[in-house]
């Protein structure tokens, strides 16, 4: 990639109109990814109409930054106020609110701020160096792998929760739930309970709203006679102290690998990222019990992977034509519209596009990392400090809007409903919702690709045991359990 | 909660998905391994056998009531009180949901908001003014933010 | 404390009042204001118009409905606002319900395509073309058979010969079970005798299928040429067949073999259309016909097609619903072997 070309774009970016929109799209983005209840997702989709008048780099930036602003922002709530702001940024909640209410909020949100930078620059880097041949990588994925992956990804979240037993039966009964609605193959209705909320079985999204959000919402008004949620957040610094970031720095870059490798998979995304990224940095960790209780690299490795998933998701999408995620379906829609043709041959025909996506995406880190450690680390806390009795109404109410406005559906919101009443019941319970999570979140496409290898191989099971990189994941799977069943173990002791 | 609730829930509900279950349709194209119905079957078998296993498992450790249970159940006697209180916002969420299904979602929004924020704030009177401005400002906002994002909005009786 | 209960009260009623004046829809005053010659004969629109899609943004359908509505909104075709509304889920039920049960006045309509038929035929759906007001088509395009440019094979026909002689050990990726291209693929393979020669492995979307067909996963893919015409440009497919009768309107394509070359005499295109409610006026719906027709003739619209792969080809409406009897005819009887048979549903 030509470095002069790199400059030339940059300063024609910087001097027209584009910087404006970017600006615009990132500083919405992060708007949205901190109010719990919108998603990163919804910001893209509001944005997409807009950005139809408008050249085609600077339609497709807008629409990244926004992405880009979208999934940092989430970083916000999740320590603050415990509520994820957005569905990717749920990992970050088990650590950032326990260090948030020790009083250390300011400092978590500028280390957390500086994990989005950092995520996202690193799968810029793999984006510009080696994008065709990652996305090669990504083609040895077949149905047997992923059927694999997920099955990993399934045990080893089980194992993340206290009680991995009963997990199990919890992630079983998940894959039961993610079951309804239309079958991935034959799209046969499945709705076994009859209702007709069940219809289009139970997005995960919405559900997830609910089990993070509006449980936590009924929580702390049982819980709380203060005031506000928030924590006392002391005078916010720009950077984290120094020594933070140096032992950060092996978590940084684990956690920016796994993202990107996870956002070039298409069909996989953040979530799956930030749970892989958080079970690494755990087991790295030298004190790997104090994670759930605020251990700083718990939100490092969180929002670095789901920063980095961006860059990944763009991978596919750019060398190959092949969305990575949601939000790159629509950035290929936006493609197709703006006259370009998305494929393998996008790199060579329309350079000067790519590398003007490229500079955008960079932009829109630096906008997004300076409005958050300027604007954001002193308004977001005081706006979220906030009397409860405002506050809570106001998340009720953007989630209600959020959960909607996935697919204008009514039963999404009653979802989000149910299943926050459900959160609460398995708080009260102390119960874990993340198996019953991981495994909405992945069940459909589970299902899909188990399905689609059986047909592939004709019945047999034996693909998903021999291919190699599927053989990995079934060792990693064999080896997440004998730890765990060591650990229990040795708790019993 | 007894020993083995959770267990026992979970081998009731893979019973009820099991025969649930044979109503899905099997029909699909030809050359189809693992057919939709006979996934869903499987699953909720071992969701059965799983929990059963647990049961037998944990049965055969002959593991003691750990004190931390019986320290939950004390806890669990103090707290009527608060639940009271969240129970009735599950309440007002309903009534939000089919407010918003046939009402329409501003009305709904208008009157729910006024209520939740009087209601979290124990029904005070002096409250009841700013609790009704909160709420008409809220609704206004997202009345403007709803029209310039076209949101589409079901088809209800009122607005 | 009397003076403050006042104003919140008017406070309440004003903004009730406000929202009562605009309930029934959104009248934007921005920038469309002028109103065409034939909006003076007849009331309509009388409101901004919705083009409502069954799928989520992003996708072919997507992309049509907003090039249709900004052709309309640039040319001034129509005195109101034309928005795309995003109604995806329940299969395409959803959207197609939506408009099923809207008022027939003209202002939902729906844009979708021959996977209405299809899914119909093979019973995953009960809504059929019948059960709306058909407006016209848009845009057609051909579905194409084609195959990895390092295979040993190079024509369709060393393809069906490898396969008859060795059945099930060529493999042919579908991108959805009772989709457009599915059932195109069911007519090649009736054509050319080649019924169960092949393996068909099903896949959840175009996306999907491409990615497993780049990956080796299978030998052949039947792609809707959108999907398909930047990988034949790129080098790494070759057109085999195309559904079209005659050759393919892309120069990329048109050495592909064709359904007449199997002495099969009808097409299976994707065709893009407009549907109405079922009760909708008949002026109304001519004026939505008149409407599309200026569409299609547009330089933008034109200019939409040939970079997306289709080709822009208005059909009115009594065109467009004879082809879609003749297509639906036609996908009944391909489907006999895939028969989903889905239970029959309460109608709502």
């Amino acid at each position: 990639m030509d470095f002069a070309n790199f400059v030339n774009t940059l300063i024609d970016i910087l001097t027209s109109s584009a910087i404006g929109y970017i600006i615009l799209g990132t500083v919405m983005g992060v708007i949205f990814g901190a109010i719990p209840g919108l998603t990163a997702t919804l910001a893209v989709v509001i944005l997409l109409p807009f950005t139809y008048g408008l050249d085609a780099v600077t339609g497709i930036a807008t629409l990244i930054g926004a992405y880009i602003g979208g999934i940092s922002g989430g970083v916000v709530a999740s320590i603050l106020i415990g509520m994820p702001g957005t569905p990717s940024s749920l990992t970050t909640t088990f650590d950032g609110y326990p260090l948030a209410k020790k009083g250390l909020g300011a400092q978590t949100l500028a280390m957390g701020s500086l994990s989005n930078l950092i995520g996202s620059l690193i799968s810029l880097v793999l984006l510009i160096l080696i994008a065709p041949q990652l996305a090669n990588f990504a083609l040895l994925f077949t149905p047997f792998e992923y059927t694999m992956v997920m099955l990993f990804a399934f045990v080893m979240v089980a194992g993340l929760t206290g009680d991995f037993y009963k997990s199990l039966l919890m992630s079983l009964l998940g894959l039961i739930i993610a079951s309804w609605g239309f079958d991935p193959i034959n799209a046969v209705e499945r709705n076994p309970l009859g209702f007709s909320v069940l219809n289009n079985g139970v997005p995960a999204i919405p559900a997830m709203i609910g089990l993070f959000v509006i449980s936590r919402v009924f929580i702390e008004m049982k819980d709380g006679d203060s005031d506000s949620i928030i924590p006392k957040v002391t005078a916010s610094k720009i950077l984290p102290p120094l020594k933070d970031i140096k032992d950060s720095s092996m978590n940084f870059f684990r956690s920016g690998i796994i993202g990107s490798m996870i956002g070039i998979l298409p069909g996989i995304g953040q979530s799956l990222a930030t749970f892989v990224a958080y079970d690494q940095a755990k087991k790295a960790s030298k004190d790997p019990d104090s994670f759930g209780k605020g251990n700083i690299q718990g939100v490092v490795s969180s929002e670095t992977a789901n920063n980095a998933v961006i860059g990944g998701a763009l991978i596919p999408l750019l060398a190959l034509g092949i969305p990575g995620d949601a939000v790159s379906a629509i950035l290929l829609g936006g493609l197709q519209l703006q006259g370009l043709q998305p494929g393998p041959l996008l790199f060579s025909n329309q350079p000067d596009f790519i590398i003007g996506i490229f500079v955008a995406f960079l932009l829109s880190v630096l906008v997004m990392y300076i409005f958050m450690v300027t604007i954001g680390a002193r308004i977001f806390p005081k706006l979220l400090s906030i009397s409860k009795w405002y506050l809570l109404p106001i998340v009720i109410v953007m989630s209600v809007a959020g959960s909607y406005n996935i697919g204008y559906r009514v039963e999404d919101v009653w979802i989000m409903l149910i299943f926050g009443i459900v959160g609460y019941f398995m708080y009260k319970w102390s119960f874990s919702p993340l198996p019953l999570v991981i495994t909405l979140l992945l069940g459909a496409d589970f299902e899909e690709y188990l399905r689609n290898g059986l047909i592939q191989s004709n019945g047999s099971i034996a693909p998903f045991f021999t291919r190699p990189i599927a053989l990995l994941f079934f060792i990693f799977t064999v080896v997440t359990v004998i730890l765990i069943m060591r650990n229990n173990r040795k708790k019993e002791v | 909660m007894s020993r083995f609730a959770i267990q026992t829930i979970m081998i009731l509900l893979g019973i009820l998905f099991f025969f649930t279950g044979f109503n899905i349709n099997p029909n699909g194209f030809e050359g189809d391994v693992l057919n939709q119905r006979n996934y869903v079957l499987i699953l909720a078998v071992l969701l059965v056998l799983a929990s059963l296993g647990n049961i037998i498992y944990l049965k055969l450790k002959n593991k003691d009531l750990p004190a931390a249970e019986k320290e939950e159940e004390k806890e669990q006697a103090d707290e009527s009180n608060s639940n009271k209180t969240v129970y009735l916002m599950m309440g007002l969420l309903v009534f939000y949901a089919v407010g918003f299904t046939y009402i329409g979602f501003f009305v709904t929004s208008l009157i729910f908001i006024f209520t939740l924020t009087w209601f979290m704030q124990q029904w005070q009177t002096k409250k009841i003014f700013s609790s009704m401005l909160f709420s008409v400002v809220l609704t206004v906002v997202l009345f403007f933010l709803f029209d310039v994002i076209n949101v589409y909005l079901p088809n209800t009786l009122l607005i | 404390m009397m003076k403050k209960w006042l104003l919140a009260s008017a406070l309440s009623i004003g903004v009730a009042g406000l929202a009562g004046c605009n309930s029934g829809g959104d009248n934007e005053e921005a920038g469309t204001g002028s109103s065409s010659n034939a909006d003076a004969e007849m009331d309509f629109p009388t409101q901004e118009v919705r083009i409502v899609i069954p799928y989520d943004p992003g996708g072919a359908s997507d992309s049509h409905a907003r090039a249709i509505s900004e052709a309309i909104q640039n040319n001034d075709l129509l005195s109101e606002n034309v928005n795309v509304v995003n109604l995806p889920g329940a299969n395409t039920r959803n959207g197609l319900e939506e408009v099923l049960n809207a008022d027939p006045d003209g202002h939902t309509v729906l844009l979708h395509h021959s996977t209405l038929n299809s899914m119909n035929a093979v019973n995953q759906i009960d809504i059929s073309y019948e059960d709306y007001a058909l407006i016209g088509q848009a845009t057609y395009t051909p579905n194409v058979l084609v195959g990895s440019s390092d295979s040993e094979y190079s024509t369709y026909d060393e393809y069906l010969e490898a396969a008859k002689e060795d059945p099930g050990s060529i493999s042919v990726g579908i991108p959805a079970v009772g989709s457009t291209a599915h059932l195109a693929y069911e007519a090649i393979a009736k054509a050319s005798g080649g019924e169960d020669a092949f393996k068909v492995v099903p896949f959840q979307s175009g996306g999907d299928l491409i990615t497993a067909h780049e990956g080796g996963q299978v030998d052949l893919r039947i792609a809707s040429t959108p999907d398909a015409i930047s990988y034949v440009e790129s080098g790494d497919v070759i057109p085999l067949v195309s559904t079209s009768e005659g050759p393919h309107f892309d120069p990329l394509m048109e050495d592909a073999m064709t359904m007449s070359d199997f002495d099969f005499d009808q097409d299976v295109n994707v065709r893009f259309g407009l549907y109405a409610p079922k009760e909708t006026p008949e002026e109304v719906v001519e004026k939505l016909e008149d409407t599309l027709e200026q569409v299609v003739e547009t330089d933008e619209f034109q200019e939409f097609a040939e970079n997306n792969g289709v080709e822009a080809k208005f059909l009115n409406k009594e065109e467009f619903t004879e082809i879609n009897e003749d297509v639906q005819a036609l996908f009944e009887d391909l489907s006999g072997n895939i028969d989903v048979d889905a239970e029959e549903q309460e109608a709502e």
